[in-house]
């Protein structure tokens, strides 16, 4: 399905607020790449709905199926904090890969027991740069 | 905890696993990935997330990608199992296979009217 203007400004648009999120706290290079993936896999999901009555439904449909931008983006930060957990064996460093402080861990019970720390590693929070 | 929350663990727990099984009889980009999870399985809820698990399994090293240009009208990142990946798939089949026999076994010892 060849894309009209409006259906091409919804899928830059996604892909603007996912690479603007991914920048945040990934590397230039992989933030890149990693909008050039899920626009590859966005494209292809276009291409199959050749003859769709509703262009602007089927995208929609579509980008719904990939996830909202920021889910997306989420995931990546999630997948980055266990990068990170795997690199220090999981030890108190609490940096996310782009050097920016990562937020407090939450607390799933009380401070200072002795599970507080282990069950601490849940996924980043995240705040995309507006 | 939710049993929505346990069903996402689990579900979260088998995806490295069934991406890894995948891509071991061939190459494959993400969204044929996905399509081949979905055909058989329903671990794929959210199609974007699974990016960032390819990701990771690249950078662990059980995972090599390349971009493929020529085949389609826009360009595909193929993945394919390292010979780590193909250890690291080995010892996953043979703990998982060991894990669901254990749950299976402490199922079978439940009396009949809690099944």
């Amino acid at each position: 399905m060849k894309l009209t203007e409006l259906g091409e400004a919804r899928v830059r648009g996604y892909l603007y607020i996912l690479g603007r999120s991914l920048r945040s706290f990934l590397p230039h290079d992989v933030a890149l790449d990693s909008v050039r993936e899920v626009e590859s896999h966005i494209r292809e999901r276009i291409a199959g709905e050749e003859g769709a009555p509703d262009e602007l439904r089927a995208v929609a449909r579509i980008l719904a199926e990939v996830g909202p931008p920021l889910e997306v983006a989420q995931a990546y930060s999630a997948e980055a904090v266990i990068d990170e957990a795997l690199s220090t064996g999981g030890s108190a460093r609490r940096r996310a890969p782009s050097g920016a402080s990562l937020p407090p861990p939450r607390r799933d019970s009380s401070p200072g027991s002795p599970c507080s720390q282990a069950i601490s590693w849940g996924p980043r929070s995240f705040s995309p740069r507006r | 905890m939710a049993l929505e929350n346990w069903q996402e663990q689990l579900r979260r727990g088998g995806l490295d696993l069934a991406i890894l099984v995948s891509v071991a009889q061939a190459p494959r980009y993400g969204l044929d990935i996905i399509r081949h999870l979905e055909e058989l399985t329903d671990l794929v809820v959210t199609e974007g997330t699974i990016y960032p698990i390819l990701g990771r399994l690249t950078r662990e090293g059980f995972l090599a990608a390349e971009w493929v240009a020529d085949e389609a009208p826009h360009p595909r990142k193929y993945y394919r199992l390292t010979s780590t990946g193909r250890r690291r798939l080995s010892q996953m089949l043979v703990h998982w296979e060991e894990f669901t026999t254990k749950i299976e076994r402490l199922i079978q010892a439940l009396p009949e009217g809690m099944k």
